[in-house]
């Protein structure tokens, strides 16, 4: 479940940084002009819909602004949190009825609005229940009005998230195909995995059902997003292909299925049936979508033949194909669906990158080894394009390639010459945040047959949302025993860093976690606790507090100091961001429910590392002690 | 006499040495004195026996930090260093003041630059050059009332002259106060200049003596060196040929580098453009030293003969088209020319009859009913050893058989006159760089007067220098520029500058100019205002045309508007020129059509059905007007059409074998100099339409042709009245408003005219202007809204008015209203053109030319915006 608390953190967190934005513009000396907004609602989003989106992020805040900023491609979620609220101040309302409206917006611009229309979606999900409950009416306007098929979806995913009522909605739709596609395809827009979940008995009959080709093609596009049945869903899927029913669509859904549930004893014979569908194909479509898609799918398979067939299965493989590699944006995950990409040295070569997340993402290729400084470059850069019209890829000869931004929904493709001596490359997204995770390696070698059969399987990043009971009885032993380097390590990638000072490192934004552990007498369950629900108690000293002054301006921050007169208020994670404010100057001050740090920094790591972290932070950051342990 | 204030003069005085060159930099002040003579005659006469050198590389609207000059032109230190400068000339100061206080400080800093950097220079190989700074003219307060008010530029030259004295001084060089000298004499004697700024040869006359005397401490008859001034024109004239030459891009640039085999045979050796044509510019350069001979011979009280048998040879070269076909006669082509059923054809005249008839490029009826044609035999270009020229040719038919019999040369000795147009009692004729205004004063037929009243139209390609001129209906000319120019225009008003092509828009009674659709142009040759003022625009490499209201908003240099769609979907390419077929002697079906010639494959006149289509004009294609067969006759190539004042179809074919400009070398052999017809066009069994008199007659009667349908009636009329006293033709256009059946179905369009009249003679009517801003006509109203455009700056409060335009019911009025908030400094007018989204039926998908135009229009007001 996703609580009210999630939201509206992140909201706040959202403005907080909106105004680390603003200050550090107000520093490079270009005070902000006033925006020529005429009056006229036509004329307002003309002007601006003329606007770069820096532009338009730095425009001074109203109504008209705030709808352009909610409806505008390629903006950070952030400015949209903003949007919504400072609409539902403005108007009245409440941040849902304003996005509802915003969807309802998008839905009647058309297809353009797609890429806004999923980044949105992902919004809606994420309300309270009951919040969403309050809008049926509107929600079910939005499922059976809307003119585009992700406006109908969007609408049934957000009245399934509201009653979870699966099997009314479903009564409600039955008899009609096109809605029940409408509510089988929004299946994969849910957040909850249990609410999909609850689909899979409803889904997978329609995958066999031949009258209602309609139907079954929603199923077989939304059943991969079903957990918990996965190699069932991939063996009815296989079986599908095998007879030749939805071909390229079903083709398409199986490689949205997690690697990990591929089931070894069906690789060789839909491998063998892949290879027939690809030879017979006319030599003017084995470079088309279909081909590509069949292609990816062979070679994904080849990891799982038999070490003794693999090798000429793969000469034959590349004899039939072009190389042209399919790279997946895994949805709201913040990672490619490959991590390893094996290329033919002099080879040209074709990357098409097929953004399935809800935000912006890049593909960006640099030497083995220059990740980590092309990712922070591109988190100092503006949003100006450069002369290929990219955003966030900094001017540097460490780029090798690189595609513009690739919106929500919509695909990139890289083609070049490989290089024609063997060595690695990272590929990367340089999206601000988003380089750490977003990371494959692309390897150049001579013999790309040789070169997998000597590899191992790549193990997949894995997501998991950690509960305290998932460490019972695992932390009552000293932390100080774990590998403390891999905890260093994490504590600078989850960016643990860039708030909380650790022994000699980091910066006190957050409270100073040196001696954390012995405050809380030592009780580990409770820093765990904190982490995995940082809002569940705040000090008061780190409590947020969002500020409005009498000229007009707002922002938020933690209060570091208070007298009669002033407030010392630390606005970011800086010491430039540390203003004093006079209280003659603070027209309103409000306290924030939700901590300032975000939630899910665990996501990513494996049980061990958690527990490395924590050994981390107990060992106050150092090394050394460790060594003397062992 | 004037008095030197201390500050006119700074150091010692200038000291010429034996054999010292003198190059002139700087703007049109420094420009025009090399057609005047009087300052360099002074100084060679004073220093007679040093045999000075004089090289001006002076070029309108330049300032000390900028060189806009067409590709590989050279740098103005190669420039210096190619004339052996020893002593410069330096006139700065005047396009820059037009930055204000604000562009004080770095133009202060860009001139000490140049003087700094000049004493690192050694152009002559005698040592550092010495520097004679010239502060700029003071814009003189004149008293035709067309003319602006100077007040204003004069407070900013005041400060820049100031500014330079200081330069100076820091630097140890002499200034000479310009400013000072002039704004003392002036009032005085007669005016200095045309048009403020612009000295005229009895100006520079006035002038020249109280800056010699500034920069010498002495004093020179003038009167006595009228020979000497004249050998010092003879030989700047040859010199301007060589430094300004006409198709630079092909002479240094570009297209200079194209290679062409010297003989038709395999393997033969490769001569370019470059090769021969800097053999012709070696030629020039020593034409002009011949003239400096001539100069010191006469400064030493002597004189001789120029002798140019010493000039170097030009490199030669077989033609790449060997296979040239033979020419069928002028009347013998007819029969190879179809065209439509009832049509005729007939010869006017040709070479045969006229020798002077070759490569004709534009003509043009005069009041009178004569036929002017620009003859182009030189093309590309004249060589330095030519005897023979372009020339500007009247033909007349006397005796009304549709035949010309008689000649006259208006004017000869010309190179390149790639446009002409009547004004007043003149003709405004392209010489690149100038526009010229030529005169007969004496009644004998031929051209005895000229001015240059435009300076600095680029010319780095020949075939698209400034071309098609013609007039709106509120007489202001056209002039259409090409891709590889680098145009600038020194006007009272600060430099107009520009990179490749665009269409200019000149005022010629107030000398207003300025661009006018900036657009990634080839070479736009066709330009054409329809019945109510629209304009189509069209570029000829692509036969590209556009319904042009929409792109020709301001937009700040060096902006150009985007791709915008063409009108017409034509069928081939490439266009040398388009007119409207306004005439009622054909019948109904080809009224208003409008012709589009072709030259290449299609070589004939394709017919075109023009509607109304949303703010817009849409074309479709009918059947064609007239074809060549190119089996018999691939010499054929129509180049212009005009209707004449009996309403037949005058149709001019350059007649040319060759006739690209880059597909040959400049000089290949087989460029033809000596073919050149006129055809002419009627329909059998229809009537001519009577000739309106218009040559000599009154106000009243010239007003009352303004009624006729015919568009080249009334644009003669109008070019007619524009020789009467405006005060006159405005109070007769009152008194024939005022008589006008308000019945006629071309009421509106009467009226249209008169407005018309008064914006041709700068006379603003606010009232009128307003009853015709709400005219029940939308077409009058757009044509108000244009006009309002143009009266901006002397109505009260126009956006008020053009908010009012920019809401009404048509989306052609609501285009203009858009176009004309462009042309304002404010955020109010963004607010104002915005308003156009209102009326749209849908905002979404909104008319496409009001779409186009309200982009145009928020990216000019940027600025103010954002």
């Amino acid at each position: 479940m996703i609580s009210i608390g999630f939201f509206l953190k992140t909201v706040v967190l959202t403005l907080s940084l909106l105004l680390v934005t603003w200050i550090s513009l107000a520093a490079d000396e270009s005070p902000k002009k006033t925006l020529f907004l005429p009056k006229s609602p036509l004329a307002a989003a003309y002007v601006l819909a003329r606007l770069s989106n820096k532009e338009l992020i730095e425009a001074p805040r109203s109504e008209f602004v705030y709808v352009a900023l909610v409806q505008r491609a390629g903006l950070d979620r952030k400015y949209r949190l903003e949007a919504l609220d400072g609409l539902a101040k403005i108007r009245g309302t409440d941040t849902l009825s304003e996005l509802i409206v915003a969807l309802s917006d998008l839905d009647q611009k058309g297809e353009e609005s797609i890429p806004v229309l999923r980044e949105l979606i992902v919004l809606l999900v994420q309300y309270p229940s009951a919040d969403l409950t309050r809008k049926r009416g509107n929600l079910e306007t939005l499922a059976t009005q809307s003119q585009l098929p992700l406006g109908r979806q969007a609408g049934y995913a957000a009245l399934l998230t509201s009653d979870r009522a699966i099997q009314s909605i479903r009564q409600s739709v039955e008899l009609d195909p096109a809605k029940y596609a409408d509510l089988i395809l929004s299946v994969p827009l849910l957040r909850d995995p249990a609410l999909r979940g609850g689909f899979y008995s409803i889904l997978q009959p329609l995958l066999t059902k031949i009258d209602e080709d309609q139907l079954r093609r929603a199923a077989i596009t939304a059943i991969v997003a079903v957990p918990g049945h996965e190699s069932e869903v991939f063996t009815a899927l296989v079986t599908l292909v095998k007879a030749g029913i939805e071909r390229a669509l079903t083709v398409d859904a199986i490689q949205r299925i997690p690697r990990k549930f591929w089931l070894k004893e069906q690789a060789e014979s839909l491998f063998a049936h892949l290879m027939t569908s690809l030879k017979e194909m006319p030599d003017d479509q084995r470079t088309g979508p279909e081909a590509t898609s069949q292609f990816q799918l062979a070679s994904d398979l080849l990891l799982l033949l038999p070490q003794e067939s693999s090798k000429e299965a793969a000469k034959a493989l590349r004899a039939v194909g072009v190389s042209v590699f399919v790279l997946r944006t895994v949805h709201e995950q913040m990672i490619y669906d490959k991590t390893l990409l094996v290329v033919e040295a002099g080879k040209p070569v074709e990357i098409i990158l097929m953004n399935e997340d809800t935000m912006p993402h890049n593909l960006v290729i640099v030497p083995l080894g220059s990740a980590e400084l092309i990712g922070k470059a591109a988190e100092k850069m503006g949003t100006e394009a450069d002369a290929q019209g990219r955003i966030y890829v900094p001017d540097s000869d460490k780029i090798f390639q690189a595609t513009k931004m690739i919106e929500a929904g919509q695909q990139g493709k890289l083609s070049f010459m490989a290089p024609s001596e063997p060595g690695e490359y990272t590929y990367l997204c340089t999206f601000p945040g988003h380089s750490i995770r977003m990371q494959g390696t692309l390897v150049i070698v001579k013999d790309v047959e040789a070169y997998l059969a000597s590899r191992p399987l790549i193990a997949e990043p894995k997501v998991t949302e950690w509960t305290l009971s998932d460490f019972t009885g695992l932390l009552d032993k000293p932390s100080a025993t774990r590998n403390l380097l891999g905890g260093k390590e994490n504590f600078t990638k989850l960016a643990c860093i860039q708030c909380h000072k650790l022994g000699q490192e980091g910066a006190a934004y957050g409270p100073e976690l040196t001696d954390v552990l012995k405050r809380m007498k030592m009780d580990r369950a409770s820093l765990l606790t904190e982490i995995l629900e940082p809002s569940k108690i705040i000090g008061d000293r780190y409590k947020n507090y969002s500020f409005e002054l009498t000229n007009g301006d707002e922002l938020a921050g933690m209060i570091m100091k208070e007298d009669a007169e002033s407030l010392t208020v630390h606005t970011g994670p800086s010491d430039a961001l540390i203003q004093t404010l006079k209280k003659t100057q603070i027209k309103k001050r409000e306290p924030q429910t939700s901590s300032l740090m975000p939630m899910g920094l665990l996501n990513f790591l494996s049980k061990e590392q958690v527990l490395d972290l924590l050994g981390y932070i107990e060992a106050g950051g150092k090394l050394s002690d460790q060594t003397h342990a062992h | 006499m004037a008095i030197l204030t201390p500050k006119s003069l700074h150091a010692q005085h200038l000291e010429l040495k034996k054999g010292d060159h003198i190059a002139i930099l700087g703007s049109a002040l420094g420009d025009r004195m090399q057609h005047h003579g009087s300052l360099e005659a002074m100084l060679v006469s004073k220093y007679a026996q040093h045999d000075l050198v004089f090289r001006n590389l002076a070029v309108a609207a330049d300032e000390v930090s900028t060189w806009h000059r067409s590709e590989s032109f050279g740098s103005r230190d190669e420039w210096l260093a190619k004339v052996k400068a020893d002593v410069i000339f330096a006139f700065y100061g005047f396009n820059e003041s037009f930055k204000g206080d604000a562009g004080l400080t770095p133009f202060k800093a860009n001139l000490d630059t140049f003087l700094k950097d000049a004493k690192k220079k050694d152009y002559s190989g005698k040592g550092v050059p010495r520097i004679v700074l010239f502060s700029p003219l003071a814009n003189e307060k004149l008293a035709d009332p067309n003319m602006p008010d100077p007040a204003s530029n004069n407070a900013n030259l005041a400060k820049y002259s100031a500014a330079m004295l200081d330069v100076a001084k820091a630097n140890n060089v002499q200034f000479v106060d310009v400013f000072a000298i002039s704004s003392k004499l002036e009032g005085k004697k007669q005016p200095l200049t045309l048009n403020t700024f612009m000295l005229t040869e009895a100006g520079d006359k006035i002038l020249a003596p109280e800056i010699f005397r500034a920069l010498t401490g002495e004093t020179v008859s003038l009167s006595k060196l009228e020979k000497l001034r004249a050998a010092i024109k003879d030989k700047n004239t040859e010199w301007h040929a060589r430094y300004r030459t006409v198709d630079g891009y092909n002479v240094y640039g570009g297209r200079s580098k194209l290679a062409f085999p010297v003989r038709q045979e395999k393997d033969a050796p490769k001569i370019t453009n470059f090769d021969v044509m800097q053999d012709e510019m070696t030629q020039r350069d020593v034409k002009t030293a011949n003239r400096d001979k001539r100069i010191w011979a006469i400064a030493k009280g002597g004189d001789l003969k120029v002798d140019d048998s010493n000039l170097p040879a030009v490199r030669q070269l077989e033609s790449n088209r060997p296979d040239v076909k033979p020419f069928l006669s002028g009347e013998e082509s007819i029969k190879h020319i179809t065209v439509p059923k009832g049509m005729k054809l007939q010869l006017f005249a040709d070479e045969k009859q006229f020798p002077e008839l070759v490569s004709p490029v534009q003509m043009a009826f005069d009041t009178k009913g004569r036929l002017w044609v620009a003859a182009w035999p030189s093309y590309p270009e004249l060589r330095p050893t030519d005897k023979s020229f372009d020339k500007l040719l009247i033909f007349e038919d006397t005796n009304n058989d549709g035949k010309a019999d008689k000649v006259t040369t208006f004017l000869d000795g010309l190179n390149c006159p790639t446009g002409f147009q009547f004004y007043k009692d003149g003709v405004l004729l392209m010489q690149a760089p100038d526009l010229w205004f030529v005169r007969d004063t004496d009644g004998d037929g031929k051209a005895d007067w000229k001015e240059r009243v435009l300076m600095g139209m680029d010319s780095a390609d020949s075939h698209h220098t400034a071309n098609a001129i013609c007039y709106e209906p509120g007489g202001a000319i056209y002039l259409s520029d090409g891709v590889f120019h680098r145009t600038q225009v020194e006007t009272a008003a600060g430099p107009v500058r520009n990179t490749d092509g665009c269409i200019y828009r000149f005022e010629p009674l107030t000398s207003k100019f300025e661009r006018y659709v900036a657009y990634g142009f080839a070479n736009p040759h066709g330009r054409v205002f329809d019945y109510w003022g629209n304009d189509i625009i069209t570029d000829a490499t692509g036969n590209e045309s556009f319904f042009a209201p929409a792109f020709s908003g301001f937009l700040p240099e060096p902006q150009k508007h985007g791709g915008m769609q063409q009108f017409w979907n034509r069928p081939s390419r490439p266009c040398p020129a388009t007119t409207f077929l306004s005439t009622r002697h054909f019948p109904e079906e080809y009224q208003n059509n409008y012709l589009n010639l072709n030259v290449i494959g299609f070589q004939g006149i394709f017919r075109v059905k023009v509607s109304p289509n949303g703010s817009g004009l849409k074309g479709e294609t009918l059947d064609n007007l007239l074809k060549g067969d190119n089996d018999k006759i691939p010499n054929f190539r129509p180049i212009a059409a005009d209707v004449a004042p009996d309403g037949s179809l005058y149709i001019m074919d350059w007649a040319k074998p060759l006739i690209g400009h880059m597909q040959h070398h400049i000089r290949d052999p087989n460029r033809d100099k000596q073919h050149g017809r006129i055809y002419r066009m009627t329909y059998e069994g229809r009537p001519l339409l009577k000739p309106v008199k218009i040559d000599g007659q009154s106000i009243g009667n010239l007003l009352e042709a303004l009624q006729q349908p015919e568009d080249n009636v009334r644009t003669r009329a109008k070019i007619e009245l524009s020789k009467h006293d405006s005060s006159k033709v405005v109070a007769g256009v009152k008194k024939w408003v005022a008589k006008l059946d308000a019945k006629d179905a071309a009421y509106e369009h009467h009226l249209t005219e008169a407005l018309w009249v008064h914006q041709w003679h700068n006379v603003v009517d606010e009232a009128f202007l307003k009853r015709m801003l709400r005219s029940p006509e939308p077409n009058a109203r757009a044509a108000a809204t244009r006009v309002l455009c143009y009266w901006r700056d002397r109505v009260t409060d126009p956006l008020a008015l053009i908010k009012v335009q920019v809401q009404d019911e048509s989306p052609r009025v609501r285009l203009e209203a858009v176009r004309a908030c462009s042309f304002f400094k404010t955020a109010q007018a963004a607010e104002v053109a915005l308003l156009a989204l209102e009326k749209e039926a849908n905002p979404a998908k909104p008319d496409y030319y009001i779409k186009y135009c309200l982009a145009e229009t928020m990216k000019a007001l940027d600025k103010y915006t954002k």
